[in-house]
């Protein structure tokens, strides 16, 4: 198979099932609401180090948030329902209750299952916190010396995320490579229910588990698509490829994951770019395989 | 305590009292990139989730943009500061992050931006390993460098980076009559404070709405809660004793941490001066009573001297 004569690899993706919420984020003007959802998605890559995987879902407009102001959407994944509420009430505490004007917002309202990180938070206001009931859902007006925190009592968890999507540009050489996942990451950009949670949505350091040299290390550099190491490892690299980067996908569902892969390796898909593969693990360690020849035939992942 | 001859900038009071700083360590990590872009969106997420040392471990923020002819390989480049307790665990976190958010990064090469600090702690010595035995490392001007191969091509990281003394916790509190006048301000001060170079402000945007008190009147497990007598909806409460002047109605809080005091001194100068603006009723700072933080920053000798922005 190919997309505009790019070489479509017959392989899948493997995803793992993760625990997912969805945090909106509001303020006086979008540069507010990004301030808060900068500092709240930063360091949060990958799960095995930072505890979490987060990144801006999208910009929401005030006509699509709580409290008609502009805000952030951000998607943040961990492996449990307990361990993600603690870095909710850990970077709400940090990053939103302490930003200027911001209210932070539960974005999975039918969601039954609930980590009551508002709840958590509102000590901090040392019982001059207030609690309101509105639409049956309730929130903390915590004081603070601006004025006041809005804060959601607690937040819906997707039990059926998935991360780990992901696929792999294979190009001619290091500006193909970023170009065509610089237009990649644009083109999903946006999209609703997936998240990119490496810096600008790119990874250039892919890894394989384990270690031949390090017994102790869990995960070590991918060799066989490293292209420094074409001579000297058992490489997985075609002739012409001498750069490879990855975009790594988490999403609330595997078809917010489907879609934006189609969507991301038709845009990868440009001259410099030989092929298009993705990583996986044989297939026995993840439950979701996202097959790139049927995600591009159109079919559901 | 400001007194009948207070010092009064352009019309705003300046309260004699002083900030409490604290004793810290820390790094300086210099990204490079293809492009400057490429360099900031490494450092924003590496600086994320680095508000307070207690709740993120660290304490990190953007220093300055650098231009090519100020980086080691030629590129352009951000200045990165990163504050903790003490050398061990500061080196952990900085192994943390740089393995996270810049060897993951497109086209980034890191290095140490503290070359004469005598303490060092491993940071491309322990990310080599990442490598699996495929890096290689060169030797450069005494200095020792990592090549560790990726997929896009190799990720070049310095063996060790320079830790030194460094304080955290200065600040200032912006007294305002209204939240957009104290916003203004806070943001007038963020502009000026971030052309100083050895310092960094930790929170989002520069920016503290939610300055805290020592423990808390309800709960004895608290090590912190809301900073009540700061709190304008608090005012005329039982049990609060305010502490803001008749027409405050918002106020927030500028941190700084900075890598000697002088730093600091020039950063709280330059804030300080810009924040003075209508609207602006008094400048104050926050402190406990003097007896934990060695570092103290009073206001009033701070003003006294001219800013360093003229």
């Amino acid at each position: 198979m190919t997309n505009r004569s790019v070489f479509i690899e017959d392989t899948f993706a493997e995803g793992f099932t993760m625990r997912a919420a969805r945090i909106v984020v509001t303020a006086k003007n979008e540069r507010w609401a990004r301030e808060a959802a900068l500092k709240f998605t930063g360091f949060a890559t990958s799960v095995t180090v930072c505890k979490c995987e987060a990144a801006i879902e999208r910009m929401l407009p005030p006509e699509e948030t709580p409290d008609a102001r502009p805000g952030a959407s951000i998607l943040i994944f961990s492996t449990d329902t307990n361990g993600l509420g603690k870095r909710l009430v850990e970077r709400i505490g940090q990053t939103v209750l302490t930003c200027p004007t911001a209210n932070c917002f539960d974005g999975l309202p039918d969601s039954p299952d609930r980590v009551p990180a508002g709840r958590a938070l509102r000590v901090f206001g040392d019982k001059f916190q207030i609690s309101k009931v509105v639409g049956g859902r309730r929130y903390w007006r915590v004081p603070v010396m601006e004025g006041e925190c809005l804060l959601q009592e607690s937040f819906g968890i997707e039990k059926d995320g998935i991360g780990g999507g992901n696929f792999l540009i294979l190009a001619e050489d290091a500006d193909s490579a970023l170009g065509a996942a610089e237009a990649a990451v644009a083109a999903i950009d946006g999209m609703p229910g997936v998240i990119l949670p490496f810096p600008g949505g790119i990874v250039r350091s892919g890894s394989k588990v384990g270690s031949r040299g390090y017994t102790s290390l869990v995960a070590s550099t991918n060799d066989a698509y490293c292209p420094t190491l074409r001579l000297t490892t058992a490489s997985a690299l075609p002739e012409g490829v001498n750069s490879v980067l990855e975009i790594v996908l988490d999403g609330l569902s595997a078809d917010a994951i489907g879609q934006a892969m189609r969507i991301g390796i038709d845009a990868a898909c440009r001259p410099g770019v030989r092929a298009i593969t993705a990583g996986n693990y044989g297939g026995n360690l993840g439950p979701h395989h996202f097959h790139l020849r049927r995600i591009m035939a159109g079919d559901a992942a | 305590m400001s007194g009948e001859n207070g010092m009064v900038r352009r019309g705003v009071r300046i309260v004699d009292t002083f900030a409490e700083a604290f004793d810290m360590r820390a790094a300086r990590v210099l990204i490079t990139a293809r492009s400057t872009a490429w360099a900031r969106i490494a450092a924003q997420a590496m600086t994320g989730f680095a508000t307070s040392v207690i709740g993120c471990k660290v304490e990190a923020g953007i220093e300055a943009e650098l231009l090519a002819h100020e980086t080691l390989d030629g590129r352009p480049g951000v200045s990165v500061l990163v504050f903790g307790f003490d050398a061990d665990g500061l080196g952990g976190r900085l192994v943390d992050r740089v393995g996270q958010t810049v060897l993951t990064c497109p086209t980034t090469a890191c290095f140490d931006g503290l070359p004469q600090a005598a303490e060092r702690v491993k940071v491309g010595g322990a990310l080599r390993h990442f490598g699996d035995r495929f890096q290689s490392s060169k030797f450069l001007d005494g200095r020792r460098y990592w090549r560790i191969p990726v997929m896009e091509g190799e990720f070049l990281v310095q063996e060790a980076f320079g830790v030194q003394k460094a304080i955290g916790g200065g600040n200032f509190l912006i007294l305002a009559a209204d939240e957009d006048t104290a916003l203004a301000a806070a943001e007038s001060a963020v502009d000026a404070m971030r052309k100083v170079r050895g310092v960094i402000l930790p929170f989002p945007g520069g920016i503290v709405r939610a300055g805290s008190k020592v423990g808390a009147k309800t709960s004895k497990k608290m090590i912190a809660s809301t900073n009540d007598a700061y709190c304008p909806t608090l005012r005329g409460r039982t049990g609060v004793t305010s502490e803001l002047p008749d027409g405050v109605n918002s106020v927030l809080e500028i941190v700084v941490d900075g890598l000697d005091r002088p730093a600091i001194e020039s950063a709280l100068r330059a804030g300080i001066d810009a924040a003075c603006r209508p609207g602006v009723v008094e400048i104050s700072a926050g402190n406990y009573g003097g007896k934990l933080g060695k570092h103290h920053f009073p206001l009033h000798a701070l003003m006294a001297e001219p800013s360093a922005s003229g």
